[in-house]
């Protein structure tokens, strides 16, 4: 499966990729492959046309375009594009309106390394 | 604009409590909170952001480098260059506002996730770095 990732922080891209790729080779997750990662609305767009990622995830609060933009744009682009949305924010509305725009998860920061694992295992499985 | 209550510091405190307990699986040591109103405590890396409302400010977070060294070792992320630094002290202080927006929006601010971003300011003791 082909994953991109979307977060401002640098350092929350580089520990989602991480895990991700190493539960990828110790196959708690079955062949994951990290196709890009994007720190903005912009750079999210170009990278998704160009390496056209399965499973995306997407952080709500960026600069330019936030994540609920994001997730309107890329799932209008491709409709079964599976978006985990990882985020701090606890309003539920801003929740729910990234779920009715096509995010199929949600998964709070901060969060351990088993729950993004279980996350995007429950991505994969729906 | 109003002044902060003791009970919307506890927010922030339980917030800061939050983060340090799920992070590092420790938890977090938290002094005496108080008001500053005229000079700031500031550390190697400080971040900012900013609110708005009725109680329109900013949200500092100010560490020395030797404890988001510390942060990033736990994260396992093995980038310490100045960089991940600021990233560190940025990512934070949002964290703990997000944490806390279900509370805050309806108690005491009008937190709009692309204005933080907009006036997001990151501060080292040499620099100040704008991020739009």
């Amino acid at each position: 499966m082909r994953l991109m990732i979307v977060d401002d922080s640098n350092i929350i891209r580089n520990r989602i990729s991480r895990v991700a790729s190493n539960a990828s080779l110790s196959q708690k997750l079955t062949n994951i492959e990290i196709v890009g990662t994007a720190a903005s609305g912009v750079e999210t767009h170009t990278l998704f046309l160009k390496s056209r990622p399965e499973i995306v995830t997407m952080d709500l609060t960026m600069p330019e375009m936030d994540g609920v933009e994001c997730t309107t744009l890329l799932t209008s682009i491709d409709p079964d594009v599976k978006i985990l949305i990882i985020s701090a924010l606890s309003d539920r509305a801003t929740a729910i309106q990234a779920l009715m725009n096509g995010a199929e998860g949600f998964l709070y920061k901060p969060f351990t390394d088993d729950e993004l694992i279980n996350a995007l295992l429950e991505l994969l499985e729906e | 604009m109003n002044d902060l209550s003791e009970k919307d510091i506890e927010v922030f405190i339980e917030a800061v409590g939050d983060y340090f307990k799920k992070t590092t699986q420790e938890a977090a040591s938290v002094g005496v909170a108080y008001l500053a109103r005229n000079a700031f405590p500031m550390n190697d890396f400080t971040g900012m952001i900013k609110v708005s409302g009725d109680y329109d400010g900013v949200l500092y977070f100010s560490a020395p480098s030797a404890m988001l060294r510390h942060l990033l070792m736990v994260m396992k992320e093995t980038n310490h260059s100045d960089e991940n630094l600021l990233d560190a002290v940025g990512e934070l202080p949002t964290q703990f506002l997000e944490m806390r927006a279900n509370i805050l929006v309806k108690i005491w601010l009008f937190l709009s996730p692309k204005k933080c971003w907009i006036y997001r300011v990151i501060l080292t003791s040499k620099r100040a770095i704008m991020l739009t």
